[in-house]
């Protein structure tokens, strides 16, 4: 049975696409199968980080309108061997053109085949969001070290948090400057993690490179001398179960109020 | 003022019949020690209490308002995970016992109806009840309740909650609160560990001003609404 992980944050342009590219391939090329989806429908890019743009011949709305097969959806990467697949968005079509039943029914046949599917959520709280969110069982919250990122990931934590299908919840810090972090105006990777109350499953620092890796579609996991890549694979590890995401490093309770604050969450 | 009181002074075990008696002085300490004392006695005598515990609480300097009263008890059957009877005989129903609410409050829950628009939590019709939320008001997300309002946490930045009569914050407002906002409340208080909001609402008032002069605390505060008369005790140690 595959796991089903949404990467999502609120805010846009905060990473979530260059994520799911990345840890996907990571998770790949450590032998385990993953499907990544692209939810973003009417703004397809995945394929496009991936490195697979061109052999993308139908797309998640395709499939979940039954004018398509499975295996015609699934594009496979043989750069990983096929451990790491691909399901693109459609980019004529509209949020509302996918059915959330037929959403799961797809949802259901990938875990018969994947150990990961991850779903690449649209910005945003509206529809694209909450059918991406929707069956997730683990939600990874990408967040910048930015005071709007914050707000936004706050507000998609509350709707997470309360979702009919629980979800166990992380957050993904992205694009840090460790350089910058004892600033009196940067917000650290502490403070963001004190403030959004969620366990966090890594911090990837903010390096130009990845810009110029998703241009040209080979995902930055495969430059191994790069920190963000090292930094990409202790997520995969935590994903794949190898190791623990970092507790929020909270002081010993002095007052009840901490206390209580341990006890309600 | 009279003498210095501690926790040990002032929370006493009587025995089984009795149950857990504490007189409480809200500007004496934080009365949260208070309520920690009561409940390590009760962890200690577990046994002797069985299913149900008696707390007798009355205020050492003046009798408790059913709002404290109710909040103490509230509370303290919120950390020990038992209904807590009251001694009050003249206790409107509601809080005779105070009954438990998990963190996982169903009305809390409910929430995410719809996402599109502002979460709204609106329980209660009857004033005297307690709406507890066990965890952090997130932001976006809009609490209010004609009664009274506990959060076990903190109020987020962009988090708003409304109460009718007062609000306990165990952790710090960055967002919005108000209290005392039903019509036929003359007395209520905003208590919280800390205040990093601009915007807090006692009754209709915005008291932007008052909290601006104030300064961002991270010392406990309360703030007493008296037939619209506003005063602000910060809670200190010494
Ligand atoms: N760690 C990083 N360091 C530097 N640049 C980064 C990093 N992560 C992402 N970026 C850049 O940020 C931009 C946005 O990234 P991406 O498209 O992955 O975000 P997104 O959250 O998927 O956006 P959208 O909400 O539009 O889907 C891209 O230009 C990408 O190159
Ligand atoms: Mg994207």
């Amino acid at each position: 049975m595959g796991q089903i992980i949404v990467f999502t944050s609120g805010k846009g342009g905060v990473g979530k696409s260059t994520l799911v590219a990345n840890i996907g391939t990571s998770i790949a090329l450590a032998k385990k199968r993953v499907v990544v989806i692209d939810m973003d429908i009417g703004l397809r890019n995945l394929d496009m980080i991936i490195g697979l743009e061109r052999k993308v011949k139908a797309n998640i709305v395709d499939l979940t309108k039954n004018l398509c097969t499975l295996d015609d959806a699934l594009v496979y990467d043989k750069r990983t061997q096929n451990y790491l697949a691909l399901i693109a968005a459609s980019q004529s079509d509209l949020k509302k053109d996918i059915n959330l039943f037929k959403f799961h029914k797809v949802l259901n046949d990938l875990e018969e085949i994947f150990d990961y599917i991850i779903i690449d959520s649209p910005a945003g709280i509206e529809e694209g969001f909450n059918k991406s969110v929707f069956f997730a069982k683990k939600a990874i919250v990408v967040v910048n070290p930015e005071i709007s990122s914050i707000r936004d990931a706050d507000r998609v934590l509350a709707l997470l948090e309360n979702h009919r299908i629980k979800k166990e919840i992380f957050l993904l810090i992205n694009r840090y400057r460790k350089d910058l972090s004892q600033r009196s105006y940067y917000i650290s990777a502490t403070e963001i993690i004190d403030l959004l109350h969620v366990p966090c499953i890594g911090i990837i620092s903010e390096d130009e490179r990845v810009l110029r890796q998703n241009n040209s579609g080979v995902p930055f996991v495969y430059q191994s001398s790069f920190s963000v890549s090292t930094e990409v694979k202790d997520v995969t590890d935590k994903i794949v179960g190898k190791t623990k995401s970092i507790k929020r490093n909270a002081p010993p309770s002095k007052s009840i109020w901490e206390k209580m604050k341990k006890n309600s969450i | 003022m009279p003498a210095k009181r501690t926790p040990d002074s002032v929370v006493s075990f009587k025995g089984f019949s009795e149950g857990i008696l504490m007189s409480l002085m809200l500007h004496d300490f934080e009365f949260d020690k208070v309520i920690r004392k009561a409940v390590s006695i009760y962890k200690k005598k577990q046994d002797f209490f069985g299913a149900n515990v008696d707390l007798y609480a009355t205020g050492f300097d003046r009798e408790l308002t059913d709002d404290e009263g109710g909040m103490v008890r509230k509370m303290f059957a919120y950390l020990i995970q038992k209904p807590v009877h009251t001694y009050r005989d003249n206790t409107p129903n509601s809080l005779q016992t105070s009954s438990l609410t998990q963190p996982t409050d169903t009305s809390f829950s409910s929430l995410n109806a719809s996402s599109d628009n502002p979460e709204k939590v609106s329980s209660f019709s009857d004033p005297n009840e307690f709406l507890v939320i066990g965890k952090n008001v997130r932001a976006g997300v809009v609490v209010q309740s004609p009664g009274n309002i506990i959060v076990f946490g903190d109020i987020h930045s962009g988090a708003k909650v409304i109460a009718g009569k007062s609000l306990y914050v165990f952790g710090s407002i960055k967002g919005e609160a108000g209290f005392g906002q039903h019509p036929e409340c003359k007395q209520a208080i905003l208590a919280c560990k800390e205040i990093k909001a601009m915007r807090i609402i006692a009754a209709n008032q915005s008291l932007d001003n008052t909290i601006t002069t104030l300064g961002e605390t991270s010392i406990p505060v309360y703030i007493y609404l008296n037939e619209g008369d506003v005063s602000i005790v910060k809670i200190t140690h010494d």
